[in-house]
């Protein structure tokens, strides 16, 4: 599998990172722009994004990547700390998947990532 | 499958870091009247970021605190609320407070606590965010509140220990100087081979290869030394930058628009210079915030622009740096200055003095003219303080200023103390130096091209102008007898031309300053010493000093004579 991680905190990508490289192959992008050009170049299985980030934010990259046609149908979690019900409606319009919770147990992130899969 | 969370420490503490310096930088370009969406969206993220990190890793303390900022933000990103200067401050306070957490909680990973100042903050913070939900406010309890915020606010800033930014122990170098110095101690290595080979079986016909080989040398090290001192020059922007936020601060305590206006930072100075000059440049900024600048409401009724403008600007002059500190305010009241002198006995009053003059006499010791002392610039330090730091490094400090327009500060610093560029010339008999930056040029004299102007001033006829010429061995008492000046090494100082009379030239070469200790009495003139090659002391001469020196026995006239300068032809 193949995950495109998105988010401005370095922190975040690097922990994601490891925490999904031990059984996946793992990208990550800084912003939405960064993200959506290297959607374009090559095609994730599975796309994680936050939600606050500069140039372009979680929930307009998740709709920009839904216009693709190879994106129309993968699954894109957003990763957040705001779990507030407008946002969620706002995120189901734009196409989003499900909702990872930060903060988040790495096991946790690796069962949710699984069930995907499944799925 | 477990991951290690521990191994993630490390890059938190460093993104927090730098999340805070965006912050505040953010914070610092908000202008209350019109700030950006984005600069409010960026402001939020940093917030959004820390706190997201923080609870990933546990840290509880810090993650309750930036949500509560997170909140406020959050309404201000709604247009909900907006920012004002109280919060702005509050705001910046609570980076302050953030970073304190930080180097805590990484030096102790169970010091995850609040302190009294976050606590205080998340109070104020959550009395912004509440209010907006209770808007029946009267005006009369806001203005109350403001108060009291300001009055914590006091508090707080008075508190908050900033960890100290400038470590004296350790400096920053950029990867290139360094890979500048070991490319230059190669080449020092392949010069001593060459040396080496030569000299093991020397014979007089290798003179020549020698002779190239030591001066492939003193090329060679003199590189290596410019590169090593350059280790040590730093932009001023090093000190610069804590400015903005100072000047922040004086804003709201003291009630003042102000805008502070920063060019030149890229211009490189001593590190130790740079952190010698640090605290008088902020007194001399809190000086005009505090008593130059006017208040608001002067400044309306004179129909200045609101805001006051305070200038900081740096740039090479010679082999100097000058930094000048200026505002646009009332400018140096002359008579209060003039009356206070009087008053502690530095003037008389039948005295006549130049402008210039009365207003340098903010430089003498106890010299305070403020009506009362204000909390800021009234601490027991006067402008004194601030010309002895200076004069200290073998720098300068002027003043100008104009009635209802402002005034300057002139500082004018060495770049480094370690090392000059000279020429070394004798007098009656003895080796002074002069140091290279100053010499315009040397010539010969022409005794027909002298003039006597008055008694005790001459001038010279150099290409069409008329230049002071000043006497050295007069002006530092030497034995007459053994003089006899042959030469005048022409020295620019503040733009005017003065000529040096000196007996003889000899070579130019680099020499290490050595500062005379505290036992020996200040000569007018002289900076400081060195040892030169065949172990005599050489003593230094300051050429702004001497001439300074030597005008004041000018009859009377302490400027540069411009009358004589531009007699004509």
């Amino acid at each position: 599998m193949h995950i495109l991680v998105v988010d401005d905190s370095s922190t975040m990508r690097d922990l994601l990172t490891s925490c999904l490289s031990q059984q996946h192959e793992v990208t990550s992008a800084n912003d939405g722009e960064d993200g959506l050009n290297l959607a374009s170049a090559e095609s994730f299985d599975l796309v994680i994004t936050d939600l606050n980030m500069p140039k372009m934010d979680g929930l307009t990259f998740a709709r920009k990547l839904r216009e693709c046609e190879d994106y129309r149908y993968k699954p894109i979690l957003v990763l957040t700390t705001n779990a507030e019900i407008e946002t969620k409606k706002q995120g189901k319009v734009a196409g989003v998947t499900g909702w990872i919770i930060k903060p988040f147990d790495p096991e946790q992130l690796n069962s949710i990532v699984h069930r995907i899969i499944d799925q | 499958m477990s991951i290690d969370l521990s191994q993630f420490y490390q890059s938190f503490f460093e993104e927090s870091f730098e999340l805070l310096e965006d912050f505040e930088k953010t914070l610092l370009e908000i202008d209350i009247d019109k700030y950006d969406v984005e600069q409010v969206n960026t402001i939020f993220r940093v917030i959004h970021s820390i706190k997201g990190n923080s609870g990933t890793f546990n840290f509880t303390a810090i993650r309750d605190f930036t949500h509560v900022l997170e909140t406020y933000l959050n309404q201000v990103r709604n247009n909900n609320t907006r920012l004002t200067l109280n919060s702005v401050q509050v705001l910046l306070n609570s980076t302050d407070c953030l970073r304190v957490m930080l180097v805590e909680l990484q030096k102790d990973l169970t010091v995850d606590v609040e302190t009294e100042n976050s606590k205080k903050i998340i109070e104020l913070v959550q009395s912004y965010i509440d209010r907006k939900e209770d808007d029946s406010y009267s005006g009369c309890e806001v203005k109350a509140d403001i108060e009291k915020i300001n009055n914590e606010l006091d508090d707080l800033s008075t508190e908050i220990k900033l960890p100290n930014r400038i470590e004296t122990t350790s400096i920053r170098v950029s990867v290139d100087k360094i890979d500048e110095l070991i490319n230059n101690v190669g080449e020092l290595v392949i010069v001593q081979l060459m040396i080496q080979d030569i000299t093991d079986s020397f014979a007089m016909h290798k003179l020549q290869e020698l002779k190239e080989a030591v001066s492939v040398l003193v090329n060679t090290s003199r590189d290596l030394r410019d590169g090593v001192l350059r280790i040590r020059m730093l932009p001023v922007s090093y000190v610069f930058n804590r400015y903005s936020r100072m000047v922040k601060n004086l804003e709201s305590r003291l009630g003042k628009r102000i805008n502070l206006n920063i060019s030149g930072e890229h211009t490189e100075l001593d590190k130790t210079v740079l952190e010698k000059i640090s605290d008088p440049i902020a007194h001399i900024i809190r000086n005009s915030a505090d008593h130059g600048l006017e208040t608001t409401r002067e400044r309306k009724k004179t129909s200045k622009p609101e805001v006051g403008q305070i200038f900081l600007n740096a740039y090479y002059e010679g082999g100097g740096v000058i930094v000048e500190i200026g505002d646009d305010g009332k400018g140096l009241n002359k008579e209060k200055i003039k009356n206070k002198a009087i008053e502690n006995k530095i003037i008389k009053p039948e005295d006549d003095y130049s402008d210039d003059e009365i207003y340098s006499l903010i430089f003498e010791p106890g010299f305070s003219t403020a009506d009362e002392v204000t909390d800021l610039s009234g601490r027991g330090v006067g402008m004194d303080v601030v010309k002895t730091n200076i004069t200290d490094l073998g720098g300068s400090i002027d003043v100008h200023s104009i009635v209802g327009e402002g005034a300057i500060f002139v500082v004018r610093l060495p770049l480094t103390l370690a090392i000059i560029e000279s020429q070394l010339i004798r007098i009656c008999n003895q080796t002074f130096i002069i140091s290279m930056v100053s010499i315009v040029e040397s010539i010969k004299i022409d005794e027909s091209n002298i003039s006597h102007v008055t008694l005790n001033s001459e001038v010279y006829k150099f290409r069409n102008q008329f230049i002071p010429i000043i006497r050295v061995c007069d002006q530092f008492k030497l034995d007459k007898k053994l003089s006899r000046e042959k030469y005048l090494v022409i020295v620019d100082v503040q733009g005017k031309l003065i000529g040096l009379a000196v007996d003889e030239l000899l070579s130019q070469q680099q020499v290490v300053i050595k500062n005379f200790s505290q036992n020996y009495k200040k000569i007018e003139g002289i900076s400081g010493a060195t040892i030169l090659a065949d172990g005599e002391v050489g003593l230094i001469i300051d050429v702004y000093g001497l001439v300074n020196a030597s005008i004041t026995n000018w009859a009377g006239n302490s400027k540069l004579p411009d009358e004589i300068l531009e007699a004509g032809d």
